[in-house]
């Protein structure tokens, strides 16, 4: 474990969807510290919440209860033009289908966290353009995302995940829709990113192989997290 | 927020290829019919104010700005002359006063014709006789002729029983001229006002008086300081008023409120096409939105805050309304040149006074129009705008 403090906590974290005899209990107490430099993984059958854990600590939904501290900070006691600079500045996500906007260039995707917090064209497209060269795809930035791979698209939203240099990267099965060749370029280069880097990466996955190769395995079990 | 980043999302998400070819075609329907309700109101309010002007300009070509006369018809002298040429001199903005002879006659050209016509002597005018394009055709007389014109003072009947006319007058026509009014065109002879005074037995009558303007002034303002400086005048001199200045639009007072109100109620008929126009605009925001439910999602999971996502989505409305304006305005001045310049329409003189319906294209119109059906976009953008914020992001991740 790190010695610094955590970048991000979530403290008995309840989330519930619908309401009355139909309530969905998905997280019923589930808690975590993430250090910078360390990678985590979560690891549980389908539906089991995980991907819901993960909105929940990147403050996409609000717990049913619980809280979720950024550098110690409550975001939700925040009003939402500040969570989303919180967000902008210390998240960064990778989905499972890449979410990249389709009408926008490979490189144009990158830069666009940059372009959010208010920073130039040119200074957010050269952030953008060094973060392509660092995953491998430097060559495809011109490039709409229909025109690359589904394993370049993948890269591509790593490197967006990593534009605004946030401390925490959330990656929900990140490989879940890539093939064995390319699940393994993306699993290395996160690797190889979040030690380098120094940031914390909870990887949200059901690849045993993955999860092994992580500091740290987190199981998500009736909607409580144990360690793995 | 970056302003290529909002102009690029906005305008991007509008023409995205990634859309259903359905909401494709919503979205051109949308700039179609912003742009087809936008150019039949510019295109209306062009020949209808074309209309109106020509009329006007017409009018005030032939006849000065504004008219002082006796109040029944009477009289006037050369006295009388005097003092309005002196008191409009005073009064900002006018060229002059020119006396007034005007009353009906009879004219003869080519053996065999005959026609009714309304004979003014100006005091401006030269010697010889201006006559209106169709009287002159219709008499058979060309510039050089010599018009006959008889009045009917000094008409007597003879013991026999015949109208004896004393009265006819040689006049040697000095020029045929488009009046631009269909009815002064078939009708007017324009001469001296010596010669329509010998021609009415009258030595010093004046049936009114013309005063002019500078193009820039205002004739009804003109003719209420001239009436209020006769009014001094006379009344608090212990006169009795007679006489009188209004601006000759005046006296087509009717003829233009007529008008003013068919381009009225035109302009609201045609104002009903752009607003289902701008209801189908609205229809097509909303699927443009669900469209992009999940860009939304990923925007906000990015960090973009509510209000940026609410001015992405009404930007994009607005760029949609832009393009149809812009079209519209575009189509609406092609189609004004085009007629005009090829295809213009022609129209019965005899019921409509002039010859052509020329378009008129006015900036200020197109702008008013471009700035409202903007306007009127704006607020249609808001409930769209607004359903996009309705989810968390989320929600808006999972929506498949």
């Amino acid at each position: 474990m790190s010695e610094a403090g955590p970048v991000l906590s979530g403290r008995d974290i309840h989330f519930t969807y619908g309401r009355g005899a139909d309530t969905l209990h998905v997280l019923r107490g589930a808690s975590i510290d993430l250090f910078p430099g360390g990678l985590t993984a979560v690891m549980g059958p389908s539906g089991s919440g995980k991907s819901t854990l993960l909105h929940v600590l990147g403050l996409l939904a609000r717990p049913s209860s619980g809280t979720v501290l950024i550098d110690g900070r409550d975001p939700w006691k925040a009003g939402e033009a500040k969570r989303s600079r919180m967000r902008n500045q210390n998240l960064g996500f990778v989905f499972q289908f890449h979410h990249l906007l389709e009408e926008f260039t490979i490189h144009e995707n990158v830069a666009m966290p940059c372009m959010i917090s208010g920073k130039s064209r040119s200074r957010s497209m050269d952030i953008a353009g060094g973060l392509l060269r660092e995953v491998g795809i430097g060559a495809r930035g011109n490039h709409f995302p229909s025109e690359v791979s589904g394993g370049e698209r993948q890269r591509a939203a790593l490197a967006r995940a990593l534009a605004m240099e946030p401390a925490v990267v959330l990656a929900d099965e990140p490989t879940g829709n890539l093939d064995d060749e390319a699940t393994a370029v993306v699993e290395n280069l996160m690797l190889d990113l979040a030690h380098g880097r120094n940031q914390a990466f909870l990887i949200a996955t059901h690849s045993r192989e993955l999860a092994q190769r992580c500091d740290r395995l987190l199981i998500l079990d009736r909607g409580v997290l144990r360690e793995g | 927020m970056n302003l290529w980043l909002l102009g690029s999302l906005s305008g991007r998400q509008v023409v995205s290829r990634s859309h259903s070819g359905f909401v494709r075609f919503v979205g051109v329907l949308s700039v179609a019919g912003i742009a087809i309700g936008v150019a039949a109101l510019i295109i209306l309010r062009s020949f209808m104010d074309g209309f109106t002007g020509a009329i006007r300009s017409s009018l005030e070509a032939v006849n000065p700005a504004v008219h002082v006369f006796a109040p029944g018809g009477g009289s006037l002298g050369p006295s009388d002359y005097g003092l309005v040429r002196d008191l409009a001199g005073t009064i900002p903005g006018t060229t002059g006063v020119e006396a007034v002879l005007e009353r009906p006659a009879v004219a003869s050209g080519a053996v065999g014709t005959v026609a009714g016509v309304m004979v003014r002597g100006m005091s401006g005018s030269s010697e010889g006789a201006v006559l209106g394009r169709r009287l002159a055709q219709s008499l058979g007389i060309t510039p050089g002729d010599t018009v006959r014109l008889a009045s009917t003072a000094n008409v007597s009947i003879s013991g026999m029983g015949r109208v004896l006319v004393d009265t006819i007058m040689p006049v040697v026509v000095i020029g045929v001229t488009d009046f631009g009014i269909d009815e002064y065109n078939r009708s007017l002879v324009s001469t001296s006002l010596g010669s329509a005074r010998s021609l009415f037995g009258d030595a010093t009558g004046i049936s009114s008086m013309g005063v002019g303007v500078t193009p820039e002034t205002d004739p009804v303002a003109v003719s209420l300081t001239l009436d209020s400086l006769l009014r001094e005048r006379y009344v608090e001199g212990g006169w009795p008023a007679y006489m009188t200045a209004v601006p000759f639009m005046s006296f087509h007072t009717n003829l233009f409120q007529a008008l003013g109100l068919e381009t009225l109620a035109m302009t609201i008929v045609l104002a009903l096409i752009t607003v289902v126009a701008l209801l189908n605009l609205s229809s097509a925001l909303t699927m443009i939105a669900l469209e992009h439910r999940w860009d939304m999602g990923v925007l906000r999971a990015m960090g973009a805050t509510p209000r940026m996502v609410f001015i992405t989505s009404i930007t994009r409305g607005l760029s949609i309304g832009a393009a149809g304006v812009a079209a519209g305005v575009l189509t609406a001045w092609a189609a004004v040149r085009v007629v005009n310049g090829f295809f213009p329409i022609r129209l019965d003189s005899s019921v409509y006074w002039v010859e052509t319906l020329t378009g008129s294209f006015s900036t200020q119109t197109a702008l008013a129009a471009s700035m409202i059906t903007l306007l009127v976009c704006l607020v249609v953008s808001v409930a769209p705008a607004l359903s996009a914020l309705s989810d968390s992001p989320s929600e808006a991740l999972r929506y498949e």
